[in-house]
Formats: C-alpha cells, sequence, structure tokens
C-alpha cells in the first residue's frame, strides 16, 4: 500500500468516523432531551395530583397560605386540616416541593419530598372572599445538555374544597 | 517495482461504489434520525401548548364555557376561542379550540350533541388541537377533557320491563325517555329490561317501538330508583300493491295504411293515404324533425326503409300527439278532415301476409319505440321492428283496408273501448312492457269510429306506461319496510293502520301518493312516476306534547321541503350527502319551537327514520342586561331553567346593547321557567332581580323587557409578564387589591378572608400572558385598583422576590391591559 492509498483510506475513516460521531451525539441528546421533558412532566402531573387530592377534602375554614420562610416564594405554602382533621402542610424550599403530615392524635409531624426540579409554586385564591376554590399553579423546570437547554411544565389548576 | 500489484481501476471504482453506498446509507440514517428529533421535539411542544389550555378551559365556570362552532364549519370559533400562534424557534403552533355538548348513550360511549339540544345533560367535551407544519406536512395534536356542570345531580334511575301487551312477550329495542327531556333516553335489552340514569324530579317516561302504540307514564316525581313496566299494544296492519309506470319515452300510437291500389302507386304499392301516429306520455314538450327523430318503415323482408318526412309542425306536446300522413305524391296532409303535422310517401302495404314493422329512432340511431306486426302462418313480423312478440293479426297475418295497429290505453282496453266515445278514448296511448303482442291490439275498425289526433288535438292524460321494474316502493309508516317492484309491480306488507304516504321511485323519477290503511286490508294504487327523485328520504312523525300527531308543520332539509300529514307523519325527499333537517323552519308556524336534528349521511334509496319527535310550543323572553350604573353589559349569560328539574332550558349571551332573547322554550310541558342571569361563583357580582319566575300560560306566550341590573359587574385585567423582553413561562404571582400592599402579601388565613381587603390573584400560564376578574365600580364610574405581581428566582434552597405593581380604574363589565416586564 502506496502512502497515498494509506491516507485516501484514512481520509475517508476519518469522515465516515466523523459522522458516527455526530450521529450517536444526536441520538444521545436525543434520548437526554425526550427522558428530560417526560421527567418534568411527570413530576408535574404527579405532584399536581397528589396536592389536588389532599386539597380537595379541605376544610375551608382551616386554609392558610403563607411561606415556609422567609427566604421562599410568597404563596408557595398551604396548610389545612382535611375531614378527619389530620394536619398537612405543602410547601416549596427552593426547587423542592415537601408534603408535611400529622395525624389526628399524633405527637410528631412527618415529612417527605415529594419532586424536585421545581421552578415555582404558588397556591391562591381567585377571590379570598370566596373558599371554595384554590388555584394550584406549579411549574417544573429541569436543565440538560448545559446549562442554556431548559426544560419545563407549568400546570394551572382550580381545585373546589368539598369541606 | 514493474511488477509490484496495485488497484485497478475497476477494483477502485467498486471501492468507490461501496464507500458510497455506505456513506449514503449513514448520511440517510443521520437525516431520519434528525426529523425524527425535530418531530419529537414539536409534539412535546403541541403538548405542553394543548395541556396548558385544556387547563385554563377547565377553569372557565361551566356555563360561561361557550359551546364553539364545528371546525369544519366555519375553521374555530373566532370570537370567544379564536385560533392562537405561537412561535418556537423558527417554528409556528397554531392552538384551536372546539367545546361541544356531549352525552353518554345507552352504551358508556359519548357521543356529540348539538349545540342548542334542550335540556342541557349537564357535559361538555373540551378539545384542543395544536397545528404545524413539520417538512411540508400538517401535523396535528390534541387533547380532550371533559367538564361536567356541578349544578347537575344525575341522582335518580328508572328500571322495568316492557312487554307485547298481546302476547306478553319481552320486547327488545324498545326507546325509553323521558319526554320533556329525550336525551335522557335508553333501549330495552333482548329480555325487555331496560335501566336508566335521570335527573330528579316530576316527568313522564315515555315507552315507543316501531309497530307498537306510543305508551307514556303520568306525570310522576321520579326519586330514587323507581320501577316503570310498560305493555305495548301493537298496531294493526294492512298491505299496499299496483303497479308502477313510468313515462320516459315518445311512443307510435297508431298506425294505418288505408287503401291499397297497386295501379296507382309509383312504387308499385300504396295508393291511397296512411298513418302513423305518435304520442308523448313524458311530462315535457319534444321538438321533433328529421335531426332529433328517424322514423323507419321494416318491411316484411326485414329491409328497413327510412321515411322523409316534411315537416309543417313539429312540436309535440307533453301528452300530446303528432300525425305523420302518407300519401302518393308525399304533400296530402288531410286525413279524415285532420291536418297531419308531417307528410311523406306512403309506402305500408295492405295485404294478408303484409307484415312489417314501424321503429323510431333517437339521432344516435337508439330505439326510441318499436312496433311490428305480423301472422306467423303467413310470414313473420320483421325481427328489426319487434319489442318482444310481435303483434299477431289473426287471420291476415297485415293489415287490410280499415284495419289499424294501436296502442292500448291500458292492459285490457280494445280497439272498440278506446273508440270515439268509449270509455277508453281519451286514457292516452301509453302502455308500453315492450311486448308488441301484449301493448297492441290491430284489426279492423268501423268508419267513423276513430278521430285522427294531430299536436294541435286536446292532450290525454295516460292511465298506464312503461312498468317501471326495479323501482323501490314503501310507505311512511313505522312498520312497513321498502320493497322492490322488480317487474313494475310492488306489494307492501304490514303498513300500520292509519293515513300515510305511499312513495315510489326509479330511477331519477319519483311520486307520492295517499291512503288509508285499515287492518287487514289491501288497498291498490296504481301509479306513474314522473318527478324527478331527489334519491333519498328522510321520514318522521311529529306529535305536539300530549302525544297526538302535529299536522302542517314545515321541514326542511337538503334544500327540500315538506309539510307533515294529518297523522303528523313525514316524508323528505332530499339529495345525496350530509343532511340537516329543521322542523318548523324559522319558526313558520310561531306557536311551535324550531328543531334541528342532524347531520345524517344520505346515499340513493336510502330511508332515514327519525321515529317520534315531539314538537313543543314555543315560548321566549327577552330583555337587557346593565351595570347598576346603568351602562349596558356585554356576554352575560342568561339561562332559562326549569323549575321543576333546574335544568337549562335555553340559554343566551347578551351583546353589545347588553340584550338577550330567549326562544325555543318549550311550553307544554313545563309551564314555569326561571330565568336568570348566570354570575360567577367567585364573583361578587348580584342581580337584580335575581330571577324572573316566568307561566306560559298560552300557546307561543312571549314575555319582553325582563331585564337585570348587575351590581359589582366583573371586570377583566388582562397582561403579560416579561424579563428582558422575553415571555416569562415559568409563573408569576398576580394580586389585585382595592387598597395597597405595602410589602410582602398577607398571610391568607380565615381571619384575612373574613376582613375588609380582599385579593383577586392568579398566576401567569406558560405563554406568560395572566387574567383576572375583579369587580367593577358599583354604580358610574371606576374603582382603583392595585396590582401587584412577584417573580421569584430560585437558588437551591431560597428565591429572591421580585415585586412589580400598576393600578388600573375598573368599570363594571370593563377590560383592561395591564403589563409587568423585568427587570
Amino acid at each position: 500500500m502506496t502512502l497515498i492509498e494509506l491516507m485516501v483510506a484514512m481520509t475517508i475513516m476519518g469522515i465516515i468516523g466523523l459522522g458516527m460521531v455526530q450521529l450517536l451525539s444526536s441520538i444521545t441528546r436525543f434520548q437526554t432531551m425526550t427522558v428530560a421533558q417526560i421527567g418534568v412532566q411527570r413530576d408535574a402531573r404527579m405532584a399536581l395530583e397528589i396536592i389536588k387530592r389532599q386539597i380537595r377534602e379541605t376544610k375551608q375554614t382551616s386554609v392558610i397560605i403563607d411561606r415556609e420562610n422567609s427566604s421562599q416564594p410568597f404563596c408557595s405554602r398551604i396548610y389545612f386540616k382535611d375531614a378527619n382533621d389530620n394536619e398537612i402542610y405543602f410547601y416549596q424550599v427552593g426547587k423542592k416541593i415537601y408534603m408535611k403530615t400529622k395525624k389526628t392524635g399524633w405527637p410528631s409531624w412527618n415529612t417527605k419530598e415529594i419532586a424536585k426540579d421545581l421552578r415555582y409554586l404558588t397556591f391562591c385564591y381567585q377571590d379570598t372572599r370566596n373558599p371554595d376554590l384554590i388555584s394550584v399553579s406549579l411549574c417544573f423546570e429541569k436543565i440538560a445538555l448545559g446549562s442554556n437547554t431548559k426544560f419545563m411544565h407549568l400546570s394551572i389548576e382550580k381545585v373546589r374544597l368539598m369541606n | 517495482m514493474k511488477n509490484r500489484k496495485g488497484l485497478t481501476l475497476i477494483e477502485i471504482m467498486i471501492s468507490l461504489v461501496v464507500m458510497s453506498i455506505f456513506v449514503f446509507s449513514l448520511i440517510m440514517a443521520f437525516q431520519n434520525t434528525n426529523v425524527g428529533i425535530f418531530l419529537n421535539r414539536s409534539r412535546t411542544i403541541a403538548n405542553a401548548l394543548a395541556e396548558e389550555k385544556i387547563e385554563i378551559m377547565k377553569n372557565i365556570d361551566y356555563y360561561r364555557l361557550l359551546v364553539t362552532c364545528p371546525p369544519y364549519n366555519t375553521s374555530y370559533d373566532q370570537i370567544y376561542y379564536p385560533p392562537e400562534t405561537f412561535i418556537f424557534g423558527n417554528k409556528s403552533f397554531e392552538r384551536r379550540i372546539l367545546v361541544e355538548k356531549v352525552k353518554e348513550n345507552p352504551t358508556g360511549e359519548l357521543v356529540t350533541i348539538q349545540w342548542d339540544t334542550l335540556p342541557d345533560v349537564g357535559l361538555k367535551k373540551i378539545t384542543v388541537y395544536v397545528v404545524w407544519n413539520e417538512g411540508g406536512d400538517e401535523k396535528s395534536y390534541f387533547l380532550s377533557n371533559l367538564v361536567r356542570n356541578p349544578d347537575y345531580e344525575i341522582t335518580a334511575k328508572i328500571v322495568g320491563t316492557v312487554k307485547n301487551s298481546t302476547t306478553s312477550l319481552a320486547l327488545e329495542d324498545v326507546q325509553v325517555f323521558l319526554e320533556s327531556m329525550p336525551v335522557y333516553e335508553t333501549y330495552t335489552n333482548s329480555a325487555g329490561k331496560y335501566s336508566l340514569d335521570i335527573p330528579e324530579g316530576l316527568n313522564r317516561v315515555v315507552a315507543s317501538k316501531h309497530g307498537y302504540f306510543l305508551t307514556r307514564t303520568e306525570a310522576i316525581t321520579l326519586v330514587g330508583e323507581q320501577t316503570i313496566d310498560f305493555n305495548l299494544l301493537p298496531k294493526g296492519y294492512g298491505s299496499a300493491a299496483g303497479v308502477v309506470w313510468k313515462h320516459d319515452h315518445l311512443v307510435i300510437s297508431q298506425v294505418c295504411a288505408e287503401v291499397w291500389d297497386m295501379y296507382g302507386d309509383p312504387l308499385g304499392r300504396d295508393r291511397y293515404k296512411e298513418v302513423i301516429q305518435l304520442y308523448n306520455p313524458t311530462t315535457y314538450q319534444m321538438l321533433i324533425n328529421t335531426t332529433t327523430l328517424k322514423l323507419i318503415y321494416v318491411d316484411d323482408d326485414n329491409n328497413q326503409i327510412m321515411i322523409a318526412p316534411a315537416y309543417k309542425r313539429n312540436t309535440i306536446s307533453s301528452k300530446g300527439f303528432l300525425l305523420f300522413v302518407g300519401s302518393l305524391d308525399g304533400a296530402t296532409s288531410v286525413y279524415n278532415n285532420i291536418s297531419g303535422d308531417a307528410t311523406y310517401y306512403a309506402l305500408i302495404p295492405i295485404g294478408s301476409g303484409e307484415s312489417g314493422g314501424v321503429c323510431i329512432r333517437d339521432s344516435y340511431g337508439i330505439a326510441i319505440d318499436s312496433i311490428a306486426w305480423g301472422n306467423n302462418a303467413w310470414k313473420s313480423a320483421p325481427a328489426s321492428a319487434k319489442e318482444g312478440d310481435a303483434l299477431i293479426l289473426a287471420g291476415s297475418g297485415g293489415l287490410l283496408e280499415q284495419w289499424i295497429v294501436e296502442r292500448k290505453a291500458h292492459t285490457t282496453a280494445t280497439l272498440t273501448t278506446m273508440g270515439n266515445g268509449q270509455t277508453d278514448q281519451s286514457k292516452g296511448h301509453a302502455f308500453d312492457t315492450q311486448n308488441n303482442n301484449l301493448d297492441l291490439v290491430g284489426g279492423e275498425v268501423a268508419s267513423g269510429s276513430r278521430t285522427a289526433q294531430n299536436s294541435l288535438s286536446a292532450t290525454e292524460t295516460p292511465v298506464s306506461g312503461t312498468p317501471a321494474s326495479g323501482a323501490i316502493a314503501f310507505a311512511d309508516d313505522d312498520l312497513s319496510s321498502m320493497v322492490v317492484a322488480t317487474t313494475g309491480y310492488y306489494y307492501i306488507t304490514q303498513i300500520s293502520t292509519g293515513p300515510w304516504t305511499l312513495t315510489i321511485t326509479s330511477g331519477t323519477l319519483f311520486v307520492q301518493t295517499t291512503f288509508y290503511m285499515y287492518a287487514s286490508s289491501t288497498v291498490v294504487r296504481n301509479v306513474v312516476i314522473s318527478s324527478v327523485s331527489p334519491y333519498g328520504y328522510i321520514m318522521g312523525t311529529l306529535l305536539k306534547a300530549n302525544l297526538q300527531p302535529n299536522s302542517g308543520i314545515r321541514i326542511d332539509g337538503g334544500g327540500q321541503t315538506t309539510t307533515s300529514g294529518s297523522s303528523g307523519r313525514f316524508v323528505l325527499p332530499v339529495p345525496t350527502g350530509t343532511i340537516t333537517v329543521t322542523i318548523n323552519t324559522n319558526l313558520d308556524k310561531p306557536n311551535y319551537i324550531e328543531i334541528t336534528t342532524g347531520p345524517f349521511n344520505v346515499d340513493f334509496g336510502d330511508k332515514i327514520e327519525l321515529g317520534q319527535i315531539i314538537v313543543y310550543y314555543n315560548g321566549g323572553v327577552s330583555g337587557t342586561v346593565t351595570s347598576s350604573g346603568g351602562d349596558p353589559l356585554a356576554n352575560v349569560v342568561i339561562i332559562a331553567a326549569d323549575v321543576a328539574t333546574l335544568q337549562e332550558r335555553a340559554n343566551d349571551m347578551t351583546d353589545i346593547n347588553g340584550q338577550y332573547s330567549l326562544s325555543n322554550l318549550a311550553s307544554d310541558m313545563t309551564d314555569t321557567y326561571y330565568i336568570l342571569p348566570y354570575l360567577s361563583e367567585t364573583s361578587g357580582e348580584t342581580s337584580t332581580p335575581a330571577r324572573y319566575e316566568l307561566t306560559f300560560t298560552s300557546t307561543g306566550t312571549y314575555f319582553t323587557d325582563k331585564n337585570f341590573s348587575i351590581s359589582q359587574a366583573y371586570a377583566v385585567i388582562t397582561g403579560t409578564v416579561t424579563e428582558n423582553n422575553q415571555k416569562i413561562k415559568t409563573g408569576v404571582l398576580i394580586i389585585a387589591t382595592t387598597s395597597t400592599i405595602a410589602g410582602d402579601p398577607s398571610t391568607i388565613n380565615s381571619t384575612f378572608r373574613s376582613g375588609s381587603q380582599v385579593y383577586y390573584s392568579c398566576s401567569s400560564g406558560v405563554e406568560g400572558y395572566f387574567s383576572i376578574n375583579v369587580p367593577g365600580a358599583v354604580g358610574a364610574g371606576t374603582l382603583t385598583y392595585y396590582l401587584y405581581a412577584w417573580y421569584s428566582k430560585l437558588g437551591e434552597s431560597e428565591a429572591v422576590n421580585s415585586k412589580k405593581s400598576t393600578t388600573i380604574g375598573a368599570s363594571a363589565g370593563g377590560k383592561y391591559d395591564a403589563e409587568f416586564s423585568w427587570p
């Protein structure tokens, strides 16, 4: 094999190799994007379902909307009692949502993280004179493939308080 | 070196080809992967846009969630829910909204119902479509969701069994429904059992099945689970039969070869006058000349001899005649003192054994009608002039002096009965079964027994014609079935007793005739089809609320119109295609409501049965809605609700003048309605009066000036939130209040909620858009609102909250814009 033949072969191999790298890169990128997008959608749907299910059984008079501490966004925490007087909090700390519960007669609170990658959580009344309806808004945001690519999902739902 | 082996040109080329294929495949794979990536990216965006809008739409109060136009009709509702366009990257997405009324059918499936179906069943379906262009192809994605009216409670249930009252056997497929709310319906199963979930309230339950008398209960209060059984009485029935005639072509009605004189004939045959007479049984006039009509004589050797008439008059009217007079000089036109319409040289021989025939053909040479006569004992009739069997001229086999060949007026007509002054003289000569020996009579006629008929003679309405083989015949009762008249004869069995319409259609023609069906009898109707048929038929029975026939009601569909008969029955002939039927169109009878039903897909010969439809008496009400300051309020939903069930029976939305008008309020079953504005439960709006309770004491009652004054009617503040001129898609908290918020928003607890300060709040959506409803000023003028926005940026465990504010002066019913931008 001559040097020229060797160079031609290497050039061709190089082109093919470059194409393969780009292809694999695209596939990986696509997979990462899809996983990230599905992830935030799943988290949003799951968190919203948990919150809605609990709030629906709330005693209207027990509801308090504020925030966990002064470093958190406004209206990002809700407290209420359900029909059995179990006490429940949903609140935001940074990029996470927590649920804190205390069953009637139990001495201590149980806290668990229900979602991360949170971007926005707000509980608000359309009209504070009407305690029947609470609007729950939450947004999840995930950064993937470097800091320039974000995947987010925003959901807003009204929940009717039944008690 | 000279002997070192290298690569040949062929090897290089093969290598290049292989490499090219490999590289090309790689590029294609790369491209396909890219297409997939972009398509999935677009679908993800479309999904997000659809989900967001679904949530927004679900948050609209049920009554204010307006049913939209069908998308195939007006490309989506342009007024209340116009399509929205979004640009992501370099791609444009359009979001469209469809809101439909739906109901659950007995099998549990959701079916779309007309937007104006009353009463409302309390269920609406929202569908959000997102469409975009991907590589030149339009792609779409949609999501659907249901919204139920929280005021509606389907808490009652009726169950039962339906039997034949004569045999006590269970009846399947019996329709059971609430009389005033027929959307609540079900059908019995093979055991005759049914089960129907319904709203509570006063109502009548109806059981209906074809072939049985409709049965209903008295008005009863339906609550909880109740058992209601029915015994349906079968209807009596009879049958109808007859022959279907059609008139679709010109016929040869008479041929006469009067005198034979072999010495005076230049051709050596006929000498004196002869006649060929044509009859036009169709409904249209024809122009006859040497181009449009070929007149041919066929001799006994089957030679076809073209006759060349000289026309004097060449129009043959509907049901009229045209007279050809043949003579030795070819110009003599008077025959028996009647002027011929055309003349020709006589050529039909007379004499025993002189079989022959006459044909008429169109300009393409296609036979219109043919007749042939003869006698097999002498000489057979010429084959090319025969239809079926030739007319047998007994004894002679040919025409003799004073002999004629004449087409019958009907099956049993004879030369005698068709003579002057006889019973069949003026019944036309249209009998044409395509068999000369059946259709014609021939022989000697007495002098003066015939008067020649030309184009100036009186027309004659035919009583027979050509059998419409394959015609479709049906009665418009609710029991019998459609039959095919294979030979032109039809026989319909099991026609319910009562007054009905018989419809017969063949090709493009049809006819209708009415009759009364008595039990166990047979009605005979020989009919002629002549009108152009529109191909399909939609039929039904219109009833009043007391279930008596509702006659004289106009029904429209597919550009056709008909009227219900004395039994309330109607048959609407319609063109093929998608047809919507309107009953009592444009309140043709103002005392009754207008009903729209369909659309139906109608094919040729379809017979679509709508069943029994109750057309209620019509009531209406109109008025104006204003703010307490006297300004007209637009877009306020006004509802008419049934007092007994509180179900919506009609609704309207006020126009820009604040005016509303409700009609189609059935006033037979429910005489009293609440008329009230729908005020959102989250508003502070109050109405004066809260509602009207109107009683419709007579048919067609219409109330006017039922006005409402709305205090603190809503104003709407909408706007956008941006950061560095980009829409904020992650949510911003918006609060409007009538007093200032100096620092942070208050903790919202029971104390705050019962206090004087009220927060009206929302979050901005994924489009960076917000909409917030606030009560307007009480009376004229504006009410000042302080509008705040908090936008938070998050660290891992803490947030940086940024606040913006503005003020809005809001009047009742006003619309305002506000924008918040960072930094």
